[in-house]
């Protein structure tokens, strides 16, 4: 059941206007860093290469963020999540199977981006750019999925700009937990440092997805730990929302 | 055992800015025999939707308990015996009616479906054109189609009428009868007491959330024998909209129209009153 599910829910995703609108800007920015490359002195494949891969974290963030976000507060706003509940299927069900679509559209969104960024390198002339981007674009899959999973969350249990604003914060505060962390163990906080120690725990740490820390690392090891992270950060909160939408009540 | 059981079930739901606690539906009871069409009547908001949501497990009540054949409905095994239809047919826009007939089929363990022979029975032709260029009425007859796709024994339809054209409600009539026939059990609302009484044999009436009648179609609108149709603006009391205290109101769909009923008895009252209404007797009929 859960693969139908599964099929039913990426379907509707993959055909949305947002996925379809996203990918199309995506490629034409990384096509457009071509163009942008020509204004650099002998450092074109070095531009195109920042610039798309910028290019596809920021596009498969956005894409993830917006159909997690859809996905649920959507489908409660307009009670179309009714019909999926009626059916005899479990929620933890109805949530995965959101969660699984929505990590394949992040994952078909990034590979197919990558994997134009690695045909317009080889075009300009880049040594053997593969391992870097693949390296890349699994780190900035890997944040898509951290957002995504915290977005859905949020999707069922806020409306959608209650949900966005604070995904927001959350992601600028992820992005910045480096930062914080350096800060706490200077304790620059002061008393109050036991707050933000245990706060730690609980922010996503995307700081550790920051492709400029990647940009160095080649070796097909090298996102292992991201990974990791990834994968418990993630379960933690698919635990949590798993528990909101088992108690949860749709009027 | 019943096929739907409500005993004293209360729900209250916070609203607006304060989340003030509301309540919808007060201490409701009733139950639907198994092989029964059982209608639910009552005014906009009087808690008929509400009441089919606890059914369905999307929602739980705050007091009391509500049992689909004698389990809880939000256990997903005992709703492979429940289809059911909302007032208001979402169904997802980007997808055509195959793939949502698939996906029904999948979560109900039915294996391959013919599609087109599922939309047919609802009197649809099956497009491969996305459900956002559907209209109301066809999403309506779709939402039903979904509904009893592997007929389960339990329909629990919110107003299935609604948005639909006379060969559609005729449609319905037809598909209700025959699954009675085949000894299922149907629970539907509506706000018309002629569907009801036409297809029910028993009925619940809710008003304010509370029941204010549960039994027998047959006792409830009693044996009448004058039909009196009226057109104009037809006054409400207390919330309802008729001529009350001497008829029973048997439909009142829209803001001119109002057909009730009564007894010899009391057809002179129901005179007596039209003076004082904005209204005029459009019809009547002596049914003897």
């Amino acid at each position: 059941m859960m693969l139908a599910a599964i099929r039913f829910i990426l379907l509707q995703q993959i055909r949305s206007r947002i996925y379809a609108v996203t990918s199309a800007i995506g490629a034409l920015l990384v096509v457009g860093a071509l163009a942008l490359s020509e204004l650099s002195a002998g450092e074109s494949s070095r531009v195109v290469e920042d610039l798309g891969l910028a290019t596809i974290s920021l596009a498969v963030s956005l894409i993830a963020v917006t159909l997690a976000l859809s996905t649920f507060s959507r489908e409660i706003a307009t009670r179309e999540i009714i019909f999926s509940l009626v059916q005899p299927i479990h929620r933890s069900t109805v949530y995965l199977s959101r969660f699984f679509a929505g990590v394949l559209s992040v994952t078909a969104m990034n590979v197919a981006l990558s994997c134009l960024l690695v045909a317009i390198l080889a075009a300009v002339g880049a040594s053997d750019p593969l391992p870097r981007i693949f390296v890349a674009s699994v780190v900035g899959g890997l944040e898509a999925i951290v957002l995504l999973a915290i977005a859905l969350v949020l999707g069922t249990g806020s409306s959608l700009a209650v949900s966005a604003s604070t995904l927001g914060v959350l992601f600028i505060v992820g992005r910045l937990a480096g930062e914080l962390e350096e800060l706490v163990r200077r304790k620059a906080f002061g008393a109050s440092t036991w707050i933000f120690e245990l706060s730690l725990w609980g922010l996503p740490r995307l700081d550790r997805f920051d492709l400029v820390s990647w940009a160095g690392s080649t070796g097909w090891h090298a996102p292992l730990g991201a990974i990791t992270y990834c994968g418990i950060y993630v379960a933690g909160w698919l635990l949590l929302g798993l528990v909101r939408i088992e108690r949860r009540d749709f009027n | 055992m019943h096929a739907v059981s409500f005993k004293n079930a209360t729900k209250v739901v916070a609203s607006g800015f304060l989340l003030r606690p509301r309540r919808i539906i007060d201490g409701v009871s009733f139950s639907v025999e198994r092989g029964q069409v059982h209608g639910l009547v009552g005014h906009n908001g009087a808690g008929k939707s509400t009441s089919l949501r606890l059914l369905t497990g999307c929602s739980r009540p705050t007091n009391g308990s509500v049992a689909l054949f004698g389990g809880d409905p939000t256990d997903a095994t005992v709703r492979r015996h429940l289809g059911f239809a909302p007032d208001l047919a979402v169904l997802p826009q980007n997808l055509c009616a195959a793939e949502v007939v698939d996906f029904v089929a999948a979560g109900r363990r039915l294996g391959r479906v013919d599609s087109k022979a599922v939309v047919e029975r609802v009197g649809l032709d099956l497009r491969r054109d996305p459900l956002r260029t559907y209209s109301k009425g066809m999403l309506q007859r779709l939402s039903l189609a979904l509904a009893i796709l592997g007929d389960p024994e339990l329909w629990v339809l919110d107003e299935p009428m609604s948005g639909l054209d006379p060969q559609g409600r005729e449609l319905v009539r037809q598909l209700l009868t025959e699954h009675r026939l085949r000894g299922g059990t149907v629970l539907f609302s509506s706000h018309s007491l002629a569907d009801v009484e036409a297809l029910c044999e028993q009925l619940t009436v809710l008003d304010g959330g509370r029941v204010v009648y549960t039994g027998a179609v047959r006792d409830f609108v009693g044996r009448p024998e004058f039909e009196v149709e009226f057109v104009g603006e037809v006054p409400s009391v207390g919330g309802r909209r008729g001529v009350h205290g001497t008829v029973v109101v048997v439909s009142a769909d829209d803001l001119n129209g109002l057909l009730a009923r009564c007894p010899e008895a009391q057809v002179h009252s129901v005179f007596a009153r039209v003076p004082d209404l904005a209204a005029r007797i459009s019809a009547f009929r002596d049914e003897r």
